[in-house]
Order: structure tokens, then C-alpha cells, then sequence
């Protein structure tokens, strides 16, 4: 095998006997973390977006869009699925979907809460779930928005919205999270979270 | 399966993984449905391997 094969992206040598440094070891530790969270979050966004299409006709049907002031869920489904009518956005639709879930998960979860629907509850703990990854990692709302800014019009919009929001009630926010979570874990009915 | 990804995780912590975000998964992981929590083995599996490697050199 070519010495250059032999090697990883970082320059760093493969084979176990060898002995790392300090940096060495901290960098591949970095490239092991960052790999496997990028994996995982592939199949997070692929679990979402099986999940979406059954979501959308209640989050009509409840009526609740504007029940989070500046933030409207119906839309916020229909921009992260629909998207945009152009060919180019429609093959993107898994990608949008998951910058949308990220940064409006909080809003989801609540008007899932509110509409009371099992199916939907059990959703709606996936997103709480996911707002607490995204709590502590709050450069990816930022990275969201931003793709969405120069990619889709439309939703970077509200992206916006949703990044303004958790800036302004982080508090609130979590605790809409942890209200979902306690009642499901509970095994009631949503409606009685109310 | 359940426990099988709650040991994986422990193990992976005990390793150094970081822990808030793999929390998230054993918190969410009876929301997956089979194909997806075997999916989800295999990447923690894959990640324990490598961590248990990197402490080997």
C-alpha cells in the first residue's frame, strides 16, 4: 500500500502501532465525534421526514399557527415539505426539511402538544427531543438560517423568525419541551397537559 | 434492542463521547421504528470501535 494510503485526512498514520501525540490524538478524536454525529444526524433528519407528511393536515386542522406569537406552524410544515414549485428545490426537500425541523422544533412540538393526537404526540416527543440537542448546540440554528438565507427564500424567512424567537424565550422554549416530554412519559392523553 | 443501545451508549460515554447528545438518542430510540434502531446500533457500534481504537495508541 502506497505510505500516503496509509494515512488518514489529517495526515495521521492508520495503523495501530502507531504511537499518537497529544495533537494528533485530539484531532482524531475531533474526526471520529464529528463523523459520527453527522451519521446520526442523516438518520435523525430521514426518521423526520418519514414522519412529516401524516403531521401536515393536522397542523391545518388545529388551527394553531399563530398560537406562538410571529410563528406560523402550518406554514412552517408546508415550506419545510412543499417548499418551493422550482424542480432545483424540489429535489432538495430533505434538506430544507431538516434545516426547518431543527430551528422550529420547539413551535411543532407545541401545536402537537395542544392538538392532542397520539400519533402526534409521539412525533411531537422526537422534537422535544431534538430541542434539547439543539439547545446545546446552538451554531446549528445559525448555520441553518443561513443556508436557508441563500438557498430558500421562503423558509429562511421563517427560519428567521424561529431563530429570533428562541433568542428572545430560551426558557420558554425548553420548558415547552420538557411539558411535552413529562406528559407522554406519563402515558397520558396531550389534551390533559393543557 | 432498547437495552442493547442504552449499553452502547454507557459504554460510549465512558469512553469520552459526548454525552448530551447521545442522551438525546436513548431518549428518542423507542420513537424509531426496527430498521432504524438496528441503523442506529451500527452507528454507535462503529463509533465505540473507534474510540476504543484511538485509546489503544
Amino acid at each position: 500500500m502506497a505510505p500516503e494510503k496509509m494515512k488518514n485526512q489529517e495526515g495521521i498514520p492508520r495503523h495501530e502501532g502507531y504511537r499518537l501525540s497529544p495533537e494528533e490524538r485530539l484531532l482524531e478524536r475531533l474526526r471520529i465525534e464529528v463523523e459520527s454525529r453527522r451519521e446520526r444526524n442523516d438518520l435523525l433528519e430521514r426518521v423526520y421526514a418519514s414522519k412529516i407528511g401524516r403531521l401536515i393536515p393536522l397542523a391545518y386542522e388545529s388551527n394553531l399557527g399563530h398560537i406562538i406569537p410571529g410563528m406560523d406552524v402550518a406554514k412552517m410544515f408546508e415550506a419545510a415539505v412543499e417548499g418551493e414549485k422550482t424542480e432545483d428545490e424540489k429535489s432538495s426537500v430533505q434538506r430544507r426539511f431538516s434545516c426547518a425541523v431543527i430551528a422550529a422544533g420547539f413551535a411543532i412540538a407545541w401545536a402537537l402538544l395542544i392538538a392532542g393526537e397520539r400519533e402526534g404526540a409521539s412525533f411531537a416527543g422526537l422534537v422535544a427531543g431534538g430541542i434539547r440537542v439543539m439547545e446545546f448546540h446552538e451554531e446549528m440554528i445559525d448555520e441553518a438560517v443561513e443556508k436557508a438565507q441563500k438557498s430558500y427564500a421562503k423558509v429562511g424567512h421563517l427560519l428567521e423568525q424561529a431563530r429570533d424567537f428562541i433568542a428572545d424565550e430560551p426558557q420558554l422554549a425548553a420548558r415547552v419541551a420538557e411539558r411535552v416530554r413529562g406528559f407522554l412519559g406519563k402515558g397520558l392523553k396531550t389534551e390533559e397537559a393543557l | 434492542m432498547d437495552a442493547q443501545i442504552k449499553s452502547l451508549i454507557e459504554h460510549l460515554v465512558e469512553l469520552g463521547a459526548e454525552e448530551q447528545e447521545l442522551r438525546f438518542w436513548e431518549d428518542i430510540m423507542k420513537d424509531l421504528d426496527d430498521a432504524d434502531q438496528v441503523k442506529l446500533v451500527n452507528l454507535l457500534q462503529h463509533e465505540a470501535i473507534q474510540l476504543e481504537a484511538l485509546a489503544r495508541r
